[in-house]
């Protein structure tokens, strides 16, 4: 059967060959114009891909990074720094690649305006894109497959998410492009003098070996691999000098530049400017992963050389290429402990190009199923990488609304959020709620059930390396907010945002001095000159602090707290509960506030009715917010401590209570879970410190 | 290959661009503005930074950068002798190495007198002239210090690194990204020199990769110091002037954290002994290790016959922790200052002798340092506890051995912190970390310090670039003084570093100050 089936194939390959010669000999005028035209316009088709290709692939990297993650782009270069001075220059590592992260830095400052940073990022890709077509003569339909590598940059940065806290990579978000740009440039000028003669570009190799690793990391090292693969595919007389030249500055040039760069371990020499991802003794080798697919198509592009492939050399392409991804699925699994069988299809798919072996004589159908097949492979590979968990974007979003006393907004993001919200969340609502002076009244319209947040691989998101600066800012204890400034600085970097707290805290300390230090930085930035300039007369003038609204409230909160020693243990949130549900004051309505909206949060009955009472004084002859009384209703009925009978109830409340109670009767009685009667309850009574005090349990703070 | 070398060489693309210009940067140095032709003069000192007006410098040291504030365009015209030139690149003075070399050379003993003239919109005004004082004597050429983020704990890129004095460089002598990151992260603290000399040295690695590098006859080797019989590995450390021993503290120490004093943090000890480490022997014996005292800092006469440290007696309730205890009684804690004799031969200590009774006035004593010449002792003094570098009260006293009477040193504190102070070789100059800048970050300060012994006022290192110190986010600490540098390089104490360290061997002095001697053998970390 098998053999018939050759046969068949054999005998129409052979007929075509002679239709073909047919064609060239003796057909008709009019079918050999109709044959020439279609092949004509799939020619010009062809020719156009890479344009059609750029055009769509800018298109959606536009609207992945702008229309989906510009608040997460607006933090990235928040949590990150660039300012014009030697001193940024030695701030960061003395080691190679320094120039890439510089520029990497340089440039991120962009994303200031999203659009713009985007724009810049897409316009380094599309170079990018353009040199790879150049560097490794790929050509017309076979272009889609430069897409890969500027696919996996964009993979690169949207796949992120929490590792925006904890990336000590400077300037991440453009500096792996800039390395890679630099590298396809570099190939390109190789490929271009070897065309001209062996020995120059033997020199190429040798120069850009040497500068390529100062400069870029190892992306000098992978394309001087790649330059030697190039010389195998173009000249193999030249490929012998190219690859001993290059597999020896591949050991030796770290190994000498070792020496020289203090900030470096001799283990890292390598891979210097390859962004790992570590926290603790793990690493996150799937936000890796696209760096690891960059290598490869390095190391596999050079097979696709039009006018050079063979089916040996694809082969060979294909053992790379699997054994590569094999690697990185077996790390995956290994490492993360959860088999990532999507990143396994986008693989396959990503590499089905190299499975056709002879790229020459690929056939229109093919070729087309290789397009089809790579924008799949492209497109669910970006959707994969997206980190697009709503509250991740709402955290940011909500952070900036705080950071901005946009407290309206923050509450507006809070509301919009589709599920429950983390827990940082929650503490945003209640420092906008108390900024509103509305805590008391609204604190439990919102949901206060919350969740951790959503890290996809081994990184621990701890709120005192996300938002303690700013909520401690806010509730005025500066040193505290300036410590943890300086521990996520000394871990993870200085940023703008380090930079802002610490700025305004400085002011709030009595500190004028370093904060014209830290404001003189920020004037050095390219896009917060404006911010420091607003914050200069308060150095020079403190007592304009006490006239600002902006600072009326934390200074009032940092005028009226013990100066003790202390510490919070690295969980912000217990800390803060702690303190504020432990203080009592009277001679600041804020802080009592507080302290009272905390013992609510702490539902410790024996802690509320000295708040409560200090507050009724504070606030004679004004109505009592709800959730006050909502407590004080249910703590004076379920202890029958304090007699409540004399309170002036709303109506309202005691009705509702009265309701609240029977119904939760009810729902026992018809033998629920308490866990079901809360979820039962929860559209009814969900916005009453009831439902909050005896279903929003197990509260997880991190 | 020097750090700044690199820095320079491999910068990026506004650097590569001014590579380019490197010969124009050259003429612009040695080139001398002209004073402008009309300007306003006014009675008020210039607003220089760093402040050099009327310091006394040494003959050798690295020109005197200096930045005019709220000017667009400075120039200074310095008169030495019967010669004058000028100097100015916007609102920067700086100053041509070979001229400021020649013009020190001329002016040993003598002044140089300084005129600025500052641009601010369209007028230029000319300020009172001050002077620059040049002492006949020089001051070692290399100085040694820590740099790291004024952290609280996390730590990460802190290095241990060399300046030369006579001019602007600065290379590494370790730091701790060269063996460990993340969690096998490296503290790297205490570097300490014998009688200014690097060819006998020694520092710490705390954590990943931890223990003590010694370098004995310019050999690093790596050792553990950690035993049963002591609290911790050694501290803060002081090598005999002429012996092969080193004196340590071992510390018990914690942090916390003042919720709205701008000290910020208090860094206590709750145990603190002194020991010694014979560096031949691999040996350590405990000099002082008294109930309810706390031993620290040691540091031996430059005779090697005394070993002075300080002490605070602290009676533990016993009600608590002891860690918190100490929390709760932080600002009770005084330590004064301490010497026992020492015999090389029998290795022996002598009983304790009170030499300042700090706690008797209600301050605390730390780091005593005892002049080259034996007679001052230089102490650090604030109200309460041991690490004075947050204390903003902290100053720098001076207490004259044949007398016996201490007196603030005059010229050189502030009010804010004072600490880690050093003498150079020849007693002339004073090296101290001051936080006057700002309160946050730590800068090194040097004093004149003459015959007299009256000091000067201090002037703060000076950089290449004069507004170095506005962006720089590392604080400096443990100045020490040498008189060459460290030959060893960081990959080759990284080498050593990466190995197992030698275990040293306890062994019983008989002293009876080992009595009560309390045994901990957690780990330390000292910032």
């Amino acid at each position: 059967m098998k053999e018939d089936k050759r046969r068949q194939k054999t005998f129409r390959n052979e007929q075509n060959n002679t239709e073909n010669k047919n064609y060239q000999n003796n057909a008709k005028p009019s079918v050999s114009k109709e044959v020439a035209r279609k092949e004509s316009s799939w020619n010009v088709v062809g020719k156009w891909m890479p344009a059609i290709w750029a055009i769509l692939f800018s298109i959606v990297a536009f609207y992945v990074l702008v229309g989906l993650n510009s608040d997460y782009l607006f933090a990235a270069q928040e949590h990150s720094l660039w300012f014009n001075d030697d001193a940024f220059w030695c701030m960061l590592a003395n080691k190679p690649a320094r120039v890439m992260l510089w520029i990497g830095c340089y440039l991120t400052q962009f994303f200031y305006t999203p659009w713009v940073g985007s724009l810049l990022l897409i316009i380094i890709w599309l170079l990018t894109f353009f040199v790879t077509l150049k560097a490794f003569n790929i050509k017309g339909w076979w272009s889609i497959v430069a897409l890969l590598p500027i696919a996996a940059l964009l993979c690169s940065v949207i796949d992120l998410g929490y590792w925006l806290y904890y990336c000590k990579v400077d300037g991440y978000w453009f500096a792996e492009s800039i390395g890679v740009l630099a590298s396809v440039s570099a190939v390109w000028g190789y490929r271009f003098a070897l065309k001209k003669n062996s020995w120059i570009s033997l020199g190429v190799l040798i120069v850009w070996a040497v500068v390529g690793y100062v400069l870029f990391g190892w992306y000098g090292l992978i394309s001087t691999a790649s330059m030697a693969v190039v010389a195998w595919r173009e000249d193999k007389k030249a490929a012998l000098w190219a690859s001993a030249a290059a597999v020896l500055l591949i050991i030796a040039i770290p190994i000498i530049c070792y020496n020289f760069f203090a900030q470096m371990r001799i283990e890292d020499a390598w891979i210097v400017g390859f962004p790992l991802f570590q926290m603790d003794k793990y690493t996150s080798w799937i936000v890796e992963l696209p760096f690891i697919l960059i290598g490869i198509f390095f190391l596999a592009l050079p097979f696709f050389n039009i006018e050079k492939a063979n089916k040996y050399t694809l082969v060979i392409a294909n053992i790379i290429c699997i054994a590569a991804i094999g690697l990185g699925i077996y790390w995956d699994y290994t490492y993360s402990g959860d088999f990532r069988w999507r990143y396994l299809i986008i693989c396959i798919l990503l590499f089905i190009p190299i499975a056709i072996r002879n790229v020459e004589k690929a056939n229109k159908f093919v070729l087309v199923i290789i397009n089809v097949a790579c924008i799949a492979a492209i497109g669910y590979g970006i959707y994969c990488a997206h980190f697009d968990d709503y509250n991740y974007h709402g955290e940011l979003r909500m952070y900036r609304a705080v950071d901005e006393s946009r407290w309206g907004d923050a509450l507006e993001i809070m509301v919009d959020n589709p599920g429950h919200p983390t827990r940082e969340m929650v503490l945003f609502k209640n420092l906008a709620l108390t900024n509103q002076g509305t805590i008391g009244a609204n604190m439990f319209k919102y949901d206060n059930q919350s969740i951790i947040p959503a890290a996809f691989d081994s990184i621990h998101v701890h709120m005192v390396q996300t938002n303690a600066p700013l909520l401690y800012y806010y509730y005025g204890r500066c040193n505290f907010a300036t410590r943890w400034c300086i521990e996520n600085s000394v871990e993870y970097g200085f940023t703008v945002d380090i930079y802002k707290i610490l700025t305004r805290c400085a002011l709030i300390s009595g500190e004028p001095d370093v904060a014209r230090k830290y404001i003189n930085i920020l004037k050095k930035t390219t896009f917060y000159k404006k911010w420091a300039e607003q914050y200069e007369p308060f150095v020079n003038d403190t007592s304009l602090l006490r006239k600002s609204d902006e600072f009326k409230n934390m200074i009032e909160y940092h005028d009226h707290f013990k100066s003790v020693l202390d510490g919070d243990e690295g969980l912000v949130e217990l800390y803060l509960l702690n303190y504020f549900s432990n203080t009592q004051n009277k001679d600041s309505e804020l802080l009592n506030e507080t302290t009272l909206a905390f013992a609510l949060i702490s539902k410790d009955i024996q802690r509320f009715w000295p708040r409560f009472f200090l507050y009724a004084t504070l606030h004679r002859g004004e109505p009592m917010p709800k959730h006050y009384q909502e407590a004080a209703f249910l703590y004076g009925n379920l202890e029958h401590e304090v007699d409540i009978s004399t309170m002036p109830f709303d109506r309202d409340i005691v009705d509702r209570y009265a309701s609240f109670q029977q119904l939760s009767q009810s729902l026992i009685a018809q033998g629920m879970t308490v866990d079901q009667v809360g979820e039962a309850m929860k559209a009814s009574y969900g916005d009453t410190f009831w439902w909050f005090y005896f279903f929003c349990r197990d509260i997880k703070s991190y | 290959m020097h750090t700044h070398t690199l820095n320079s060489f491999f910068t990026p693309l506004a650097r590569i661009a001014c590579l380019v210009a490197i010969a124009t940067c050259m003429i612009c140095c040695t080139s001398h503005p002209d004073v402008p032709q009309s300007y306003s003069n006014s009675q008020e000192e210039p607003n220089i930074y760093p402040d050099y007006k009327d310091v006394t410098i040494p003959s050798n040291i690295a020109p005197l950068n200096f930045s005019v504030r709220n000017a667009s365009e400075v120039v200074a015209r310095f008169t030495y002798g019967a010669k004058t030139t000028t100097f100015g690149e916007g609102h920067k003075v700086v100053i041509d190495q070979d001229e400021w070399k020649e013009m020190l050379n001329q002016c040993k003993g003598k002044s140089i007198k300084v005129e600025v003239f500052a641009k601010q919109g369209n007028e230029w005004t000319a300020y009172k002239p001050f002077n620059i004082n040049v002492a006949e004597e020089e001051i070692d050429p290399y100085i040694s210090y820590r740099l790291i983020f004024p952290s609280y704990v996390a730590y990460e890129m802190l290095s241990i690194s060399q300046r030369n004095l006579t001019n602007f460089d600065e290379t590494e002598i370790y730091n701790n990204l060269i063996v460990s990151y993340e969690a096998d992260g490296q503290c790297v603290n205490c570097h300490s020199y014998q009688n200014y000399h690097t060819n006998n040295m020694q520092f710490h690695m705390r954590q990943g990769h931890g223990g003590t590098m010694i370098v004995r006859n310019n050999v690093p080797y790596k050792i553990d110091m950690k035993t049963d019989s002591t609290i911790s590995a050694g501290v803060y450390p002081s090598w005999h002037p002429t012996l092969p021993i080193i004196a340590y503290s071992t510390n018990k120490t914690g942090q916390s954290f003042h919720t709205r004093d701008i000290a910020k943090i208090e860094v206590q000890d709750t145990q603190s002994d002194v020991i010694i480490y014979d560096v031949d022997k691999n040996e350590i014996r405990t000099v002082s290790a008294i109930p309810n005292e706390m031993e620290n800092f040691p540091f031996w006469s430059p005779d090697g016959k005394y070993l002075y440290y300080g002490s605070a007696y602290f009676e533990y309730k016993d009600t608590v922790a002891h860690e918190t205890e100490m929390i709760q009684r932080w600002d009770s804690v005084q330590y004064s200052i301490y010497r026992r004799s020492f015999d090389a031969k029998s290795m022996k200590f002598g009983e304790p002798e009170m030499v300042y009774d700090a706690a008797a006035d209600s301050v605390s004593a730390t780091f005593p340092r005892i002049s080259p010449d034996g007679r001052y002792l230089l102490v650090g003094i604030g109200a309460t506890g041991c690490f004075h570098v947050w204390h903003p009260d902290a100053d720098l006293y001076l207490m004259d051995l044949k007398t016996k009477k201490i007196r603030k040193l005059e010229n050189v504190n502030s009010d804010r912190a004072e600490s880690y102070h050093s003498w150079s070789s020849n007693g002339r100059w004073i090296i101290f970390i001051s936080r006057r800048d700002d309160n946050n970050y730590s800068r090194l300060y040097i004093a004149y310090f003459d015959k007299q012994g009256k000091a000067h006022k201090a002037f703060e290192l000076p950089q290449a670039d004069p507004d170095f110190y506005s962006y720089f986010m590392k604080s400096y600490n443990i100045p020490e003084f040498m008189v060459e540098p460290v030959q060893i390089t960081p990959q080759q104490f990284a080498q050593e570093a990466k190995k197992d360290g030698k275990k040293v061997q306890y062994v019983s002095s008989g002293n009876s100050a080992e009595v009560g001697m309390p045994k901990d053998d957690s780990e330390h970390t000292i910032n």
